[in-house]
């Protein structure tokens, strides 16, 4: 990494930056639909944005051409996009998939609720349907279509990442809901009773002024930063990569620099379909980037580059909230629920041993009681996970809890939730080789 | 505090139009502004007393907010917040009035062994010390302040609202609002005139209060506060209720935070100054050996002191609510109207209210206003109605939410959470021949308390 590449003041410059392409796609898209998005009545804003939410996800002949063409675009990447790494990063993904699953559930998602800023698109999102157990679901079905290989592209020389294809849309569907999420968050703050002090430091207030000053965000001259912006991208992208790395080894999973190396050129192409870096966006930015990706001021970052990053951006954007704290509730509920009673605790013990007791206590992870106190102070599993590759016991215990928690917690996710909303959805084959039974509604839907 | 209808209200009449005559009484009897800022210096020279007129503060109050809430009848459906603070209040009222300790054996010591082992450690301990009550007074005491001042404003702004629109014809909430919110303002300053900086109300903590009590508010703006509500508008106030109950709980429970800490490692910290005093404090070789000892096992120390947390929550810790001890450190049950075996002895809108076997009640089984689902998912942990709510360390705010949001929700709508606690100091209602219309409500075992509680007076 040189010296220059994405300084402080550069990670700072990045929050005002949102993501120019996609927003234009989405106000091309609201002057199709006839909506008004900048609607002063919020009722009027969240009618617009499930609108907009139906269009963008429309996945049948009647897309609008505006939609599908941004879907299947990206293909300036496709050169730069290493087949075999992407292959070998899912290939990986299968074959340690429920480990995986774990790290992204139990360790990936907490680190990702400790964003200030970032938790409160979730949140935002999750509170305009009341309903933070889907969100959390959609944001699993996200990983997993990312990650999971498209088998009719096997015998091909093309990946799921490539551009119009199943993975690289399904990132781009997602920029486009980032954006959509952007002009709900724009809406004006108008409460049913006036509150005291919000008046003292923006005017008008949008929903997003209103939660940056909740959590004592710091406005340049008034103006806080964007929703969903390139540094907060940013930081989500390191939950998915550095973070999963270091929870695979306190899990004690065999994987070598290789392994590594193509986990994180995937999320680099998944990074740059999200528009993270994107050329028009910063078009003024000197990044200190050489070499580049077509249109891109970031990507690619090597291993090192990322961790070294994402450390830095732990330090600058962490801390607790109370949208943090809500969505890692949510999360241990929906994982404990499907649990035996004795067991229900365990979700939160595998989250605190993941991402520590400092970090699971600004989210209020539970911290159980005499046992998992001795387990935890005397860093018990630490000393197990290493030798956990060398020895029966450690592959027995440690690997062995956290995979048998994810299996049931799946198989929970795998049903609709409330009756009516979809599940999680994994490939038939992949799901039978990690031992996870397919309910028979989802089975016959994959199968027809 | 009587419960009676108000002469004046009609059916579709609502707070407004019931004018002022009947909740003239309202203020009189609930303590003003400067008696409940004047606990604060009591909390300092006489805890008994103080205590005694937090209690007797917060029952008033109670009462009356349940009454403007509920539309002047008897007696109020919902349990505020207030009703919990009083309750808590009184649960704690025998540490600081000395009731505690060995006082021989009690056929009930065989079911609590390890609280019966504690109770006599500590009181062996720490023997006359009342450094533990000083602390649970003058916290409850500072948080009194602030909240019964917060409760006893808006009823003030509220009245007077009403009084003026009995000339006006019509009530201009917004601008009420506004004139509570600078009230509010004006609390802060109030307050921190007389508080070192430790203790001080920040704007924040305001923000916060302000919008704690937003919910209340909304219930007599979108005129709830009346007793012909149909069972659709019963829920929605109903709702709104528990959204202000947990808002003020999770305000009262921050502020309260560094008071339990100091009060949990007392115990710890006290066993260390007589081992440090006896053991380690002389320069002997034996002293010397065993200080560095202590030196090295800093990791052993502090897993003890969560161990000793962890045992006082799980073994020790109560809570009287109503005709409840609920033990902290196990799931809650559900409440008396909604268990089999209780069912029968309990008043009738109670068993109207709860389904048998159910955690929550008919109005509260499923939270469709959205703030009230938002917040509720910010602190509900339990898996299930009442599963996991046990509490292992009272110290961690996260699990002591989970578990007072759960027992808010389940037993907001109980009928004895109304009834004056036992030891309330003169709580008995000021007149006790109106009293009637109130019992004709309540259940035997109620009855029976207040009996007990009106013999204790006299």
């Amino acid at each position: 990494m040189t010296d220059t590449l994405l300084s402080d003041d550069m990670l700072g410059s990045l929050a005002d930056r949102a993501d120019v392409p996609a927003d234009e796609v989405i106000a091309a898209l609201l002057t199709e639909l006839g909506e008004d998005g900048q609607a002063p009545d919020p009722t009027q804003r969240s009618a617009a944005y499930r609108h907009l939410l139906g269009e963008i996800w429309r996945d049948d002949e009647n897309a609008l051409a505006v939609v599908s063409d941004f879907l299947t675009g990206g293909e300036e990447l496709d050169e730069s996009i290493d087949t075999n790494q992407v292959r070998h990063a899912q290939e990986f993904f299968e074959e340690h998939g429920v480990a995986i699953i774990t790290t992204l559930f139990f360790a990936s998602l907490p680190e990702a609720y400790l964003g200030r800023r970032g938790v409160q698109v979730l949140d935002m999102t999750g509170e305009l349907v009341s309903n933070w157990t889907q969100r959390i679901r959609e944001t699993g079905q996200f990983l997993i279509n990312v990650l999971t290989p498209s088998p009719e592209l096997a015998r091909t020389e093309r990946t799921s990442l490539a551009h119009g294809e199943s993975a690289a849309r399904a990132v781009r569907r997602v920029r486009l809901t980032h954006s959509a999420v952007r002009r709900l968050g724009k809406a004006p703050y108008q409460p049913e009773h006036g509150r005291l002090f919000v008046a003292d430091f923006v005017h008008p207030p949008s929903l997003w002024d209103v939660r940056m000053a909740r959590i004592g965000e710091e406005t340049h001259e008034g103006v806080t930063s964007e929703p969903l912006n390139q540094e907060d991208l940013l930081a989500t992208l390191g939950t998915f990569t550095t973070v999963t790395f270091e929870a695979l080894e306190k899990l004690g999973v065999s994987f070598d620099d290789d392994d590594k190396r193509a986990f994180y050129h995937l999320w680099n192409v998944v990074g740059w379909h999200l528009g993270i870096g994107d050329a028009t966006t910063l078009a003024d930015s000197a990044t200190g980037k050489k070499d580049s990706w077509p249109d891109n001021k970031i990507f690619p970052l090597e291993v090192q580059e990322m961790d070294e990053l994402f450390n830095r951006l732990r330090r600058r954007l962490q801390g607790p909230t109370e949208q943090g704290r809500r969505l890692a509730a949510t999360l241990v509920q929906d994982m404990s629920y499907p649990l035996p009673g004795p067991i229900q605790g365990g979700p939160a013990f595998v989250i605190r041993y993941l991402i520590g007791d400092h970090h699971a206590d600004e989210l209020e992870i539970e911290a159980g009681g005499y046992a998992e106190l001795l387990i935890r102070r005397t860093r018990a599993l630490e000393r197990l996970a290493r030798r956990t590759r060398t020895s029966l016991l450690g592959q027995l215990t440690l690997l062995a809890m956290g995979q048998a928690l994810t299996r049931y917690a799946l198989r929970a996710f795998q049903s609709p939730a409330r009756g009516k909303e979809p599940g999680i959805t994994i490939e038939p084959r992949i799901a039978s080789r990690w031992g996870i039974q397919t309910p028979p509604e989802v089975d016959q839907l994959l199968r027809s | 505090m009587t419960f009676r209808r108000s002469r004046s209200a009609t059916p579709d009449a609502g707070l407004v139009s019931a004018g002022r005559d009947s909740y003239e009484a309202v203020l009189v009897e609930v303590p003003d502004l400067e008696t409940i800022r004047a606990v604060a210096d009591l909390a300092a020279t006489n805890l008994k007393d103080a205590n005694g007129n937090i209690l007797r503060g917060y029952t008033m109050l109670s009462q009356a907010f349940g009454r403007l809430l509920h539309g002047d009848t008897a007696p109020p459906e919902n349990a505020t917040f207030l009703t919990f603070a009083a309750w808590a209040t009184e649960t704690i009222r025998p540490q600081v009035v000395g009731a505690v300790g060995p006082k021989g054996f009690r056929p009930g010591d065989l079911f609590r062994p390890a609280s019966r082992l504690y109770t006599w450690a500590a009181d062996g301990l720490l023997g006359s010390d009342d450094t533990i009550a000083r602390n649970l007074v003058r916290g409850e005491a500072a948080i009194y302040e602030e909240i019964a001042m917060a409760v006893r404003m808006m009823l003030q702004c509220v009245l007077e609202g009403i009084d003026e629109s009995s000339r006006r014809g019509s009530v201009d909430w917004q601008a009420l609002w506004a004139k509570y919110s600078l009230r509010l303002k004006e609390m802060q300053t109030t307050l921190n005139a007389q508080r070192d900086a430790s203790e001080a109300v920040e704007p924040s903590d305001v923000s916060v209060l302000q919008r704690a009590t937003e919910p209340y508010f909304s219930v007599l703006s979108e005129r709830m506060s009346r007793w012909d509500l149909d069972h659709i508008q019963r829920k929605q106030r109903a709702e709104l209720i528990l959204l202000g109950n947990i808002r003020m709980l999770a305000y009262e429970q921050k502020r309260i935070q560094p008071v339990l800490r100091r009060n949990l490692a007392y115990v710890p910290d006290a066993i260390r100054a007589r081992v440090g005093s006896r053991v380690t404090g002389r320069n002997t070789l034996l002293s010397r050996t065993v200080g560095q000892a202590y030196d090295r096992s800093k990791t052993t120390i502090a897993i003890l002191d969560e161990v000793f947390q962890i045992a006082a929550t799980r073994n020790v810790y109560s809570m009287i609510v109503g005709t409840e001890e609920i033990r902290l450190g196990r799931d809650l049950p559900v409440p008396p109207p909604a268990n089999p075996v209780l069912r029968d002895r309990q008043a009738p809108l109670d068993q109207q209210r709860y389904r048998k076997g159910a955690f929550f009640p008919y109005d509260l089984q499923t939270l469709t206003h959205r703030p009230t689902w938002a917040e509720w998912q910010l602190y509900d942990r339990s898996t299930s109605e009442g599963a996991r709510t046990a509490v292992d360390n009272w110290l961690r705010y996260g699990e002591r939410l989970s578990f007072l949001v759960n027992l808010f929700r389940s037993r907001q709508q109980v009928t004895s959470l109304y009834d004056t606690p036992r030891s309330t100091p003169s709580a008995t209602p000021p007149r006790p021949a109106a009293l009637g219309p109130a019992l004709e409500h309540l259940s035997d075992v109620t009855k029976e308390r207040l009996a007990n509680s009106f013999r204790g007076s006299s």
